[in-house]
């Protein structure tokens, strides 16, 4: 009993040993890009630079569909981190082709917009082409190279662009129908790119502009949630001790009915009443109102920031 | 303006009478008129004394009288003596010229705003000021004892000012 | 050649890499969530199981519940839920971790649970106590507590003990008691009561004013001032054998206040002319003066770790918060915001200072951080409040008020929440001051 007790007093007041950082994570990344990149640079006999050539073949396909804020702002969000992150050996290729399948294949049996275990079997279903082209090619590896990065660079701008564009057109719609569902959003009128009522601080990833491709009904089904999910939080800010600025970041995965299917951490706060009040939170919050009709996908990741503030606020 | 004019006149008269205090009953009793309307206005907010003193002249050589009955006021959160209150003592340190065995307690008091214990602080201060006023005029320091009763025995208890100005004072006990 | 510009490509194709998408880690967006709706931890304290069904048994094992539940509602944690919207009822079913579902109470709210289950036999009653954290579907405290029927407010509070120190660490207030000033018997003495009010007893019986009650971090003395000899003198006494050494300099012998852990205690007084703190030992000789300065030094309040005091002082111009520092003799000024505040109290955890501060139309009490930073108003009534001090774990205040007419004891939480009143006794009840968690438990 006394271990218990003091072990759960640490575990209230002391800092969490698993806290997350990206730190790690990244540098781990960084060397196997390192490695990766060193094996394609310097040993082309194993042709496995596909990667120039998905740049140059896609360049001409990357017209991202127009102002549509369809579902493709987080996908596209992620086309750059995840299968960098995860996928060995077409990197930077990848991120080029994700917008293009994207939105034709739509709706595949299990699309996340981190859906990267879908994406490389496509891109893997390029490559052999890439490859054979590739290896005729390999004399010609510097022109390559300047092609590539400037393809980058063009496509980048490119893509926000679109965005920016698509922000405008999203903004609009936004502004009519946050007017009409005053009371779910809030203060949200004419809040767009990416704050939807009140408090919303916008999405953590991808180009800044990101956001502005997500649909207004998406904005709107976060307030929605946000709404139920403060009135199902209990926390005590006594118990959680004196500091305001304990942040905690979770998220979940909602499927079409609304039922929560899966909570996890981003970011733990260091304080275990913290975690484990946003954890219940959550919990509690099951069923959420069902996905919103004009959004697509059979699943919707969103994350959640707890963080109390104090009582000074109120 | 006139209360000025009359202390003026007041301190002019006494002073020198304090010096020839010794042989001169007779000029301390006029003197001792002559400012008694003007500090009238002071000790007014005690109604008991006021009408008291006015008609019968001070007796210096009298039994503990009406002088030492007096209560002298304070302003609000002060331990300063007031014109009036030092007047008061002056006439106070006449009579206990005149009467050397009487022992003194002067009790300090405040009104009830403020904490009990600065409230005890103040009362303290307010004894002891008017304490070292009479010591300065020649009172055996040894013949004065003080006490403070802060806030503890308020001569009334209304939440007004008229009240409040009644409990800042101090307090003689001819003992 | 060609090694050259592919080892440029790889360190391009390497910052590309790294800087490219180096802003991004997540691929959703993140909404921020605030304001909790609650705050406070929901529990459920559903009525116990008993072993027989003796109306007897039922009724001790109701108060027990009850009282269970008020007890930790006291500490302000808790919101403790209607026992009418309970769907499950341990009454009939099970009280222990195999025999509870606890998506009946998570689908009520509760994160917390209490089951009971008791007995009560001749003179002796027994209780097994288990507490779960229904999310988790985990018992975290399961006791069994034997005793004397009498016993049992002091078998609830222990369990009450071990539930707040499953939660923060510490045992609570529930072994604690306070002090206070009653004049209900024509003269102001002091009074004890538990932490929460109960058994309320008259202390000392002077039959003479007698204030400013304050308690030796053992519990086992009581300093005070009274005028039981005709000034306001120093009097330490011992609780257990009830003798007392008595302090009496000429002038005032006010506020004491005894050092952490130390059988010593500052006070304030005034032989010298001059209202100032000294320090004493517990039996009553002067150690050293602790303030210099001329005019009111009054009310010293020590910080937990006694390297350090709060205390009132005039030398500004008007009564405002000092603290000094014992070491470099440091003294620092803390208020600046309000006319005149007074009465520090600083609080066990030692990152915050309560007061009072005169307002207009009376006074209302203030926390303050010991950098200054930051006064806080807790009080907002009109007429008084007053005279703050700090439960033994920093988590609640009592203090005088006189907002329902005569001055009562209210507790509130350190955040000014749940405000409420103590105890009410004949004539004015002032000057609280919380004990130690040092008795039993």
């Amino acid at each position: 009993m006394k271990d218990t007790k003091h072990a759960y007093a640490r575990r209230y007041h002391g800092k969490d040993p698993n806290s997350h950082s990206m730190v790690f994570p990244f540098g781990v990344s960084f060397l196997f890009h390192l490695v990766i990149i060193a094996a394609l640079i310097f040993t082309p006999e194993f042709g496995s630079g596909s990667k120039f050539r998905a740049g140059v073949v896609n360049v001409s396909l990357v017209s991202l569909p127009s102002p549509g804020p369809d579902s493709g702002g987080p996908a596209a969000a992620v086309v750059k981190p995840k299968p960098v992150e995860k996928k060995s050996p077409q990197k930077p290729a990848v991120k080029i082709p994700e917008p293009k399948p994207e939105p034709k294949p739509e709706p595949k049996p299990k699309p996340k917009p981190v859906a990267v275990v879908k994406k490389p079997p496509e891109a893997v279903s390029l490559a052999p082409k890439k490859k054979k082209i590739k290896k005729s090619l390999k004399k010609k590896t510097l022109d390559r190279e300047k092609i590539i990065n400037s393809a980058i660079e063009r496509i980048e701008k490119k893509v926000e662009k679109t965005r920016t564009d698509s922000v405008a057109a999203a903004i609009d719609r936004l502004k009519r129908q946050v007017g009409e569902d005053e009371s779910q959003v809030g203060k949200g009128s004419g809040e767009t790119s990416g704050k939807a009522g009140a408090g919303r601080a916008g999405p953590v990833g991808g180009f800044g502009t990101g956001r502005a491709r997500i649909q207004e009904s998406i904005l709107i089904y976060q307030a929605e949630i946000q709404y139920q999910i403060q009135k199902n939080w209990a926390f005590s800010q006594q118990l959680a001790g004196e500091n305001t600025q304990l942040e905690a970041v979770l998220a979940i995965k909602i499927l079409r009915s609304g039922e929560i299917e899966d909570i996890w951490f981003d970011k733990k706060s260091g304080n275990a009443y913290l975690d484990d009040s946003a954890y219940k939170a959550l919990v509690k919050s099951n069923p959420l109102p069902p996905l919103p009709k004009d959004y697509m996908r059979p699943d919707y990741k969103i994350g959640l920031r707890f963080g109390p503030k104090g009582l000074k606020n109120e | 303006m006139q209360k000025k004019l009359w202390l003026m006149i007041a301190l002019l008269l006494v002073i020198p009478g304090l010096l020839f205090m010794v042989g001169c009953q007779k000029k301390a009793v006029t003197q001792a008129k002559a400012p008694a309307p003007a500090s009238a206005p002071a000790p007014a907010p005690a109604p008991g004394q006021a009408p008291a003193k006015a008609p019968t002249p001070v007796t210096p050589s009298g039994p503990s009288g009406m002088i030492m009955a007096e209560d002298i006021f304070y302003d609000f959160d002060r331990s300063l003596l007031t014109p009036a209150a030092q007047d008061n003592l002056m006439r106070k340190a006449a009579w206990l010229r005149a009467n050397p065995k009487a022992t003194v307690t002067i009790e300090g008091h405040a009104d009830e705003r403020g904490t009990n214990e600065y409230n005890l602080a103040l009362g303290d201060r307010r004894a002891d000021s008017a304490k070292a006023f009479l010591v300065d005029l020649g009172i055996a320091a040894s013949s004065l004892t003080t006490i403070s009763y802060g806030e503890e025995r308020p001569v009334c208890t209304q939440q007004n000012e008229e009240c409040w100005a009644k409990n800042r004072r101090a307090h003689f006990v001819v003992n | 050649m060609n090694r050259r510009i592919k080892l440029y490509i790889f360190i391009i194709g390497v910052i590309l890499i790294t800087f490219g998408p180096a802003r991004c880690w997540a691929e959703y967006d993140v909404i921020d969530i605030t304001k909790p709706f609650l705050r406070k931890i929901p529990l459920a304290v559903p009525l116990f199981k008993n072993v027989s069904e003796t109306a007897e048994e039922k009724q001790l094992s109701e108060t027990a519940a009850d009282f269970l539940s008020d007890t930790l509602e006291f500490t302000g944690y808790f919101k403790i839920l209607d026992r009418g919207s309970f769907l499950f009822d341990p009454e009939r079913s099970g009280v222990t971790m195999s025999t509870i579902n606890f998506q009946n109470w998570t689908v009520v709210g509760a994160e917390l649970l209490v089951t009971g289950f008791y007995e009560a036999e001749g003179d002796r009653i027994s209780v097994e106590l288990r507490l779960f954290d229904t999310f988790k579907a985990r018992r975290v405290i399961g006791k069994k507590y034997t005793g004397s029927k009498t016993n049992q407010r002091s078998i609830i509070l222990r369990f009450c003990g071990d539930v707040i120190n499953y939660l923060t660490g510490n045992r609570g207030v529930f072994g604690s008691k306070i002090a206070f000033v009653s004049n209900g018997s024509g003269n102001k003495e002091i009074y004890t009561c538990a932490f929460d009010g109960y058994d309320p007893r008259r202390l000392t019986n002077n039959n003479a004013i007698t204030l400013f009650p304050a308690w030796s971090t053992d519990g086992k003395w009581m300093a005070f001032t009274s005028y039981k000899a005709g000034n306001p003198d120093l009097y330490i006494r011992n609780l257990g054998q009830g003798q007392e050494t008595k302090f009496s300099k000429q002038g005032i012998n006010i506020t004491p206040a005894w050092a952490p852990g130390k059988f010593e205690l500052a006070a304030t007084l005034s032989f010298s002319g001059d209202q100032e703190i000294y320090l004493l030992t517990g039996a009553g000789k002067i150690i050293k003066r602790l303030t210099n300065s001329r005019g009111i030094d009054v009310t010293p309040s020590w910080s937990p770790d006694g390297k350090q005091f709060a205390f009132v002082s005039n030398r500004s111009g008007s009564a405002q918060v000092y603290i000094k520092d014992l070491a470099s003799g440091k003294v620092r000024r803390l208020t600046y915001e309000g006319r005149k505040n007074t009465q520090p109290s600083w609080s066990p955890r030692g990152d915050k200072i309560a007061y009072t501060s005169e307002v207009s139309g009376g006074h209302d009490i203030y926390v303050i951080g010991i950098d200054g930073q930051d006064p806080v108003q807790l009080t907002y009534e009109s007429r008084d409040n007053e005279a703050a001090s700090w439960s033994p774990d920093g988590s609640l205040i009592a203090f005088s008020s006189s907002r329902d007419g005569p001055s009562r004891i209210y507790v509130m939480t350190a955040y000014g929440t749940d405000q409420r009143r103590l105890l009410v006794l004949a004539g004015e009840q002032t000057n609280p001051k919380w004990s130690t968690n040092h008795l039993n438990n």
